[in-house]
């Protein structure tokens, strides 16, 4: 009796944050239709007119298509190691968060292969892949993480809102359409909370969780390995794997605590975002930082130390004020110190200065990614000797700045969606389960 | 080794015009299948110029057809090598017009390339013509997710356009710039495709050189060898243990030996199909390359200079 | 090494317009005694270079100023066509011994006409060996059919020995005939032949300015056995993959998708239970 309404309570409490849209919000969703609209017409025309339309050419074969694709994928982990690592090590304070991280990690799975296709010249063809797929091939190793990651976190967010699922089932309060309750109802499975059901979901959970972190490890890696399996200066690294994961984790905790932030400051959920949820993922967030620094560090000390022509000629690249210098301090030392002593400082430390240094850590993340993709191309074994400018250095072209923002764009409307249907705050969660008869002969 | 009074005749420096024609005629009695027989049925084709022309469907017939058995073997119990003298090389082109033209390539989507290389600051800078190396342990072929790309067991590393996805996966793998891109659509002739003639090309797929597998079907040397005027080409099966340019044949085990030829960074373990003899006592100074240069050609090479100096790559 | 005859005759009866063609004849005696005459036309438009195609040369034999048609032939597209005489044909020749051959070519479309000649003697290459011989020597004897049949030694001629390749004849010696018209050379013992070491020896003689072009083929086993290596069909750049790699892929990917279907299984389970419960509380209710 008393959980049913308590839980019910809370249900409604949390969907009256999300009723009917604001003005502020109306204008966000024709704004983010607008840049979707832009990102299609830019499709269509890269459909028709070719890749010619990118700024990709021989040489630097991939251009930031591949970059969001290793950044969406990045920001995915939030869900995987966050929720999943968590859940784990029994954390309670994870609770109010993990619907938030896990919904990253499903919209931006999504997204983000979105881009890989991007990058393909014959899309009709991609049968070709399980036709004639060749398993030594990185890629063909990416296409079947990717696919299994997705449905791995898409199976982990859906566990974890059974319980919610039945809740919305139960809801006599709110005004749900019966359509959307037929679907609640499909969706929860016929969960009533019983000891045998609830053992059987806590047992699918850990199982998941702990399923999920190794996959989650693995995406990155093989994405690593699509550049560390060629013999490229500042690719062909031993450290790849674990380098592009610590940084697929760090900017990942980063964007989920930006969506906390928007959820706490334009929803109004302080009451479960809390300014300790805050600073734990602060802590987190300097202790990533911390490590990427020092592989970033171990990284550049060791190929400069070594002095290989062809690896300094990238490294001098990197550090040149005139070349990408500019951008390579920014995102690789301004990226880990910044953070660091925004969410490491106590006096500075607050909720503000924590999604600060989490908005110079994503930045500094995404620019990272292309400091690591485009160089590299820009400067094969064999000098290039072109007299075209467009075939000597990358320069990003209106479709894929429309195409980036578009994927950005699909990733707030997701959010925006969602939040709608299902409960952004696990109230199952946070309202503990006392009576399960209680729960029972409530609902008959 | 076998030195004949045309290596000394070319030695003393032919033209360039007179070195083709009798290219041409000497081939002819040169080749082991001179005779074969046109087989008089035509197909029509676009020529680079946009003209329609007729075309032997004997150029055509001894391909294979992709994703045949054959196309992907190969022809049995060869291994097709190339030698390229860098002491002859002075950057005449001949070989990237040839090679364009034959492969319906618009200008500056070059398969064969002519780099200026310079080791170090110190030494000379030499001409360093680059056709794709058919590497024994081809990096591009092993990131092939579609299998698109193939080693075969003649040598040759090929590419079915009819399979390729597009991923350009193998551009960025091979080291040697090998590998370009159809970004546009182009503007190959409506002709029967076959991995072995690499025509038609097809947009938003890779392509590169192919050792020409149409040519020496028909027992003959692909175009690059026998436009170029200082014959610097040498083209042969390693079983055979015999190269030729056309004008003169030398027994390849005793040439890489006799010359010091070298495979371009051998220490990458791709086990280049392509040997190099040194730009050493060469037939002409590099500065003979710059002559007749269109501007924006010589400031491409131009960059490279300065970039050795920047670098000292 | 190749007799090459270019003859550029003043024009007959072209217009401006027309492009004065370049005749390029040679002429071949292969084996079985097959005499070629190779005849190439083409012409400069502009820079660029043109060839008449499928356009009629009229090959014949002159003898004392006395022309003989022999036959017709067409060009293929690259302005290239072959007249083959057979062995067993008999050809007038000239007083002095001379055999005189002219291609004739009376112009077509844009092509203006052109002649070209070939002036020959004619001579046999004997290309003699003992297939056992260990020293692998190879011995030609070159010899002209005298007026009556009698054969007459040629001696101080260079004759080249080669073996067919794929690309070309690779020549392994060249030696002068003596005064009995004969000369040897040895087989290389390193050249490597066919799967059983069978190379096809050519003697030849190449743009003499007597005989032009002759050359005689016959085959031999004294090349090394070429036998080509047995490759292992799973590696990185073949189509299948090293077991290992297989393997490793099967047991991760199967472990994973094991654990999603164990927790679907779940699911349906609680499913299950949860009908189950529903329908014993609604038969107790009754």
């Amino acid at each position: 009796m008393e959980y049913q309404k308590i839980a019910q309570n809370k249900l409604e409490e949390i969907f009256s944050h999300f009723g009917k849209p604001s003005g502020k919000e109306k204008i966000l969703f024709v704004l983010f239709g607008l840049v979707c609209i832009g990102a299609l017409y830019a499709l269509y025309t890269q459909i028709v007119e070719g890749h010619i339309v990118t700024g990709m050419r021989d040489n630097v074969v991939w251009g930031i298509y591949i970059v969001n694709f290793i950044f969406f994928i990045g920001i995915s982990y939030a869900g995987a190691m966050i929720s999943g690592i968590l859940h784990l090590l029994h954390v309670e304070w994870r609770k109010p968060i993990i619907r938030i991280a896990e919904m990253i990690t499903v919209i931006s799975t999504m997204i983000g292969p979105v881009y890989i296709l991007l990058c393909v010249g014959r899309l009709d063809r991609l049968q070709n892949i399980p036709l004639h797929g060749r398993i030594q091939s990185p890629i063909t190793w990416d296409v079947m993480a990717i696919t299994t990651y997705l449905s791995g976190s898409i199976l982990f967010l859906y566990l974890a809102l059974v319980r919610d699922y039945a809740l919305m089932r139960d809801n006599e309060g709110m005004k749900i359409p019966n359509w959307r309750r037929n679907i609640y109802r499909k969706l929860a499975a016929s969960y009533y909370g019983l000891p045998e059901q609830k053992k059987l979901l806590d047992r699918a959970l850990t199982i998941m969780s702990a399923i999920i972190i190794p996959l989650a490890v693995i995406v990155h890696s093989v994405l690593a390995w699509i550049f560390g399996m060629t013999i490229r200066p500042g690719w062909h690294s031993t450290i790849f794997a674990p380098y592009f994961v610590i940084a697929a984790v760090y900017s990942g905790t980063a964007v989920l605590i930006i969506a906390m932030w928007i959820f706490r400051k334009y929803y109004h959920l302080e009451e479960y975002l809390q300014e300790k949820h805050f600073k734990y993922l602060g802590i987190i967030l300097l202790v990533l930082a911390g490590i990427y620094g020092y592989f970033t560090f171990s990284e550049y000390l060791t190929v400069w130390y070594g002095s290989e022509s062809w690896e300094l000629e990238v490294v001098y690249k990197l550090f040149d004020m005139n070349s990408y210098g500019p951008w390579f301090y920014f995102a690789a030392v301004g990226g880990v110190l910044f953070p660091m002593i925004l969410a490491g400082v106590p006096f500075i430390r607050n909720i503000n200065t924590i999604t600060i240094a989490s908005v110079i850590a994503v930045a500094g993340m995404w620019i990272k990614r292309y400091l690591i993709v485009v160089p590299t191309l820009e400067t094969p074994l064999l000098p290039i000797q072109d007299t075209r400018p467009e075939y000597v250095n990358y320069s990003i072209t209106w479709v894929e700045w429309f195409l980036t923002f578009g994927g950005v764009a699909v990733f707030f409307l997701f959010f925006m969606i969602f939040i709608r249907f299902m409960p952004i705050i696990p109230v199952a969660d946070i309202v503990e389960v006392n009576d399960h008869e209680d729960f029972i002969t409530e609902k008959l | 080794m076998k030195k004949n009074s045309r290596r000394d005749f070319l030695v003393k420096g032919a033209t360039a015009a007179v070195g083709t024609v009798l290219a041409g005629g000497l081939l002819s009695m040169c080749t082991k299948k001179d005779d074969l027989e046109a087989t008089g049925e035509k197909v029509k084709l676009l020529d680079t110029n946009g003209n329609l022309v007729e075309v032997d469907k004997g150029h055509m017939l001894c391909c294979s057809a992709p994703g045949s058995k054959e196309v992907r073997k190969g022809m049995p119990g060869r291994h097709f090598v190339m030698v390229i003298d860098l002491s002859r090389c002075r950057n005449a082109r001949r070989c990237v017009d040839a090679c364009n033209s034959m492969h319906y390539l618009p200008p500056h989507h070059e398969w064969l390339k002519v780099f200026l290389m310079q080791d170090s600051e110190d030494t000379s800078s030499y001409w360093f013509p680059k056709p794709c190396f058919h590497c024994d342990t081809p990096a591009c072929v092993n990131v092939c997710p579609v299998g698109a790309t193939f080693k075969r067991e003649d040598g040759l590393v090929l590419i079915d356009n009819e399979r390729c996805i597009g991923c350009k996966f193998c551009m960025a793998a091979c080291p040697y710039s090998s590998r370009v891109f159809n970004w546009d659509e182009p503007k190959s002739p409506n002709a029967v495709y076959s991995p072995e003639s690499s025509v038609p090309q097809r947009v938003g797929t890779v392509g590169k050189c192919d050792f020409c597998p149409d040519f020496f079907k028909r027992g003959e040397l692909p175009d690059c060898v026998m436009a170029c005027p200082n014959g610097v080409f040498f083209y042969g099966d390693k079983n055979e243990d015999v190269v030729t340019n056309g004008i003169e044949s030398f027994r390849f085990s005793e040439l890489v030996k006799n010359k010091s030829a070298f495979r371009y960074m051998e220490e990458l373990g791709t086990r280049p199909s392509v040997y190099y003899l040194p730009p050493v006592d060469r037939l002409y100074p590099v500065e003979k390359g710059f002559e007749d240069m269109p501007e924006e050609t010589r400031k491409a090479y131009e960059v490279r200079r300065a970039h050795i100096k920047k670098f000292n790559v | 090494m190749l007799f090459v005859l270019i003859l550029i005759l003043p024009f007959r009866g072209n217009t401006a317009d027309q492009l004065q063609p370049k005749m390029k004849i040679t002429y071949k005696k292969v084996t079985d005694g097959t005499r070629k005459i190779t005849v190439s036309v083409s012409a400069s438009d502009s820079g660029v270079k043109v060839y008449p195609e499928g356009v009629i040369i009229t090959v014949s034999a002159e003898k004392d100023s006395a022309k003989v048609k022999l036959g017709t032939v067409s060009t293929d597209w690259k302005g290239k066509a072959t007249f083959e005489i057979p062995a067993g044909r008999t050809v007038a020749k000239g007083s002095d011994g001379f055999y005189s051959f002219l291609a004739n070519f009376d112009g077509y479309g844009k092509f203006a006409a052109v002649d070209g000649s070939v002036k020959v003697k004619d001579i046999t290459l004997e290309l003699n060996f003992d297939p056992l011989d260990t020293a692998k020597i190879a011995h030609v004897f070159a010899y002209e059919i005298g007026a009556k049949g009698e054969k007459i030694m040629v001696p101080n001629l260079d004759v080249d020995f080669c073996v067919t390749r794929i690309f070309c004849l690779y020549p392994f010696g060249t030696a002068k005939t003596d005064s009995t018209g004969q000369c040897s050379v040895a087989f290389p013992r390193t050249l490597p032949g066919d799967s059983v070491g069978e190379v096809v020896l050519v003697a030849r003689i190449m743009d003499n300015d007597t005989y032009a072009n002759v050359e005689t083929r016959k085959s031999v086993k004294w090349g090394v056995p070429f036998i080509p290596e047995l490759k292992l069909h799973r590696g990185l750049g073949d189509t299948d993959a090293p077991l290992w790699m297989v393997y490793t892929l099967i047991v991760l990917l199967s472990a994973v998708w094991f654990h999603f279907s164990y927790i679907i299984f779940l699911m349906l389970r609680i499913n299950s239970i949860g009908k189950k419960m529903l329908r014993n509380t609604a038969n107790s209710a009754v």
